[in-house]
């Protein structure tokens, strides 16, 4: 058996299940549990600061999942906010979509006025209400955190951890400027006939990656040293879960990408890299043939991490079979229109990774929601996926 | 006596590829991706062989230019959507395929390209 490379685990693994019924947890009765009991008690990130660049910079998020649509503001004070996107006379949304920036929002059905930090100033033919309280009709608050960069949002009444705490030390000090390393590239967004853990799974483990991308992404990762490419390094903690995937120092590369490579960086795999640099979060093992990391912050946001590049893709269950999904793509700054272009090779090639990626989840929801199959099985190069079902049952089992 | 003059929508160094504009230069990722799977394979490996050995000398071209693709003469950014139009049409070229899209594979009407920065907006 060629296990070159052995899988270091760190962290609890006594509470894992290799076989999963996975049936029973995309109904839609489980799914308005988890609803309450997962997402309701989640730190959930929702967009970035850049979003809101500016004081006045605002931005508009739907969130399926709370049936929602948020508007995130940055104040003339400068400070991030997240409101509903509903004016308080009778709900119309204040902004119907996209993003810009102004310091006032006046709905169009009433012409009621709002500050950019959510207060009420203006009540059209106000005397017509007769003891209207201004003070108590600001915009409804979300309650929201950043962590390097990331707003992060809190749908619960009060809130039963901080940020912090929901991070966890693993993650809260250890990315110190690494998402200030790439600018935004390109996002796309697609809903999916499958259910949210399903959508998950898919970009939490590698072992596919041979067979599934075997036209797309040949011979980036294994290799030689590590023919069934073995995830050199992978952690699991209370809530969240981090591996490093592997690259492969043979990788041959192909005749335009070695023009993209010339002009601009390899973005796929990395060896030209001194990680010395990298915040000890990314490539945390510090392995000689990293590639890049997957990260789930539960439970429904699963970040690729590599050294020139780095992905995000965001899971909001519309219901138990539906799931927007959200893939956001950064890459290094660019120097020269050269740069660009080389950057634009890399991300086409990996948006069929990913429509690859997309392609079997409608069939594990149908097949898997039949009920035919009792259970799934997990091997321990799935051990993410063992730990995402962990993590959802111990909060499934909170009062 | 005034000759007609010929069109010249590629800066002169790029005249010999004028045959290329416009249906080669779409100006948003969503068309070129929907361009490049819905072309023959085998119109993709005679542009690709055409403007593949021309590249290099594209973007040492575009590199003269401040790096802002919004800010580019139209000449430029009709080269510039060019090249953008070589980097994505390769990808079938490149990895050898038969056809210009995978066999099985999430179709890609299905993707939303969200336009500029945020998801504010798509298109």
């Amino acid at each position: 058996m060629n296990d070159k490379v052995r899988t270091k685990f760190q962290g609890r693994t006594d509470n894992l299940r290799s076989e999963v019924d996975v049936a029973s947890l995309i109904t839609q009765e489980n799914f308005e549990l988890e609803r309450t009991k997962i997402f309701r008690r989640a730190w959930l990130p929702l967009c970035h600061t850049d979003d809101v660049p500016e004081p006045g910079s605002y931005t508009v998020r739907e969130v399926p999942t709370f049936n929602t649509s948020l508007l995130v503001v940055r104040g003339r004070d400068g400070q991030v906010r997240v409101f509903h996107n509903a004016c308080r006379h009778r709900g119309n949304k204040l902004v119907r979509e996209g993003s810009g920036c102004k310091h006032s929002f006046m709905c169009n059905f009433h012409g009621w006025v709002f500050s950019s930090e959510g207060e009420l100033k203006v009540v059209t033919d106000e005397h017509q209400f007769p003891s209207i309280d201004k003070s108590a009709l600001g915009l409804v608050p979300v309650t929201s955190e950043v962590w390097q960069g990331f707003v992060f949002v809190n749908f619960d009444e009060r809130p039963r951890e901080t940020l912090q705490e929901w991070l966890g030390p693993e993650f809260y000090d250890q990315y110190d400027g690494y998402f200030d390393l790439h600018e935004h590239t390109a996002s796309y967004s697609v809903v999916l006939n499958a259910n949210w853990h399903l959508c998950v799974n898919s970009f939490i483990e590698g072992y596919h990656t041979m067979y599934l991308h075997k036209n797309t992404a040949r011979d980036y990762q294994g290799g030689k040293i590590n023919p069934q490419r073995h995830r050199p390094h992978m952690e699991l903690m209370r809530r969240h879960h981090r591996y490093s995937a592997p690259g492969n120092p043979d990788h041959r590369v192909l005749p335009v990408e070695s023009v993209a490579i010339k002009y601009g960086r390899r973005l796929l795999p990395a060896f030209d890299f001194d990680f010395s640099m990298l915040p000890p979060g990314v490539n945390p093992s510090r392995y000689q043939y990293w590639g890049f990391d997957i990260v789930e912050l539960f439970p429904n946001f699963v970040m690729l991490n590599g050294n020139h590049q780095r992905a995000e893709m965001t899971f909001w269950p519309i219901d138990a079979g539906r799931t927007l999904v959200i893939n956001r793509n950064f890459a290094y700054k660019t120097k020269n229109l050269g740069e660009r272009l080389s950057r634009d090779y890399f991300r086409g090639r990996g948006r069929d990774v990913v429509r690859e990626d997309l392609n079997t989840l409608e069939a594990q929801q149908q097949m898997l929601g039949s009920g035919a199959l009792p259970t799934i099985v997990l091997s321990r190069q799935e051990m993410a996926l063992q730990h995402h079902f962990a993590v959802a049952r111990d909060m499934m089992a909170d009062a | 006596m005034t000759e007609p003059t010929t069109p010249s929508n590629l800066p002169e160094a790029f005249a010999d590829l004028e045959a290329y504009f416009p249906e080669w230069c779409p100006s948003t990722e969503r068309a070129r991706a929907g361009k490049r799977v819905s072309t023959d394979i085998a119109v993709l490996r005679e542009f690709h062989a055409r403007l593949a050995p021309r590249l290099e000398d594209i973007i040492r071209y575009l590199n003269t230019f401040p790096n802002d693709p919004q800010a580019l003469p139209a000449q430029a950014q009709h080269l510039y959507w060019l090249a953008q139009m070589v980097m994505e049409a390769s990808v079938p070229v490149d990895l050898q395929w038969n056809s210009s899209d995978i066999e099985d594979v999430f179709p890609l009407e299905r993707m939303t390209f969200i336009a500029g920065a945020t998801e504010g907006s798509a298109r």
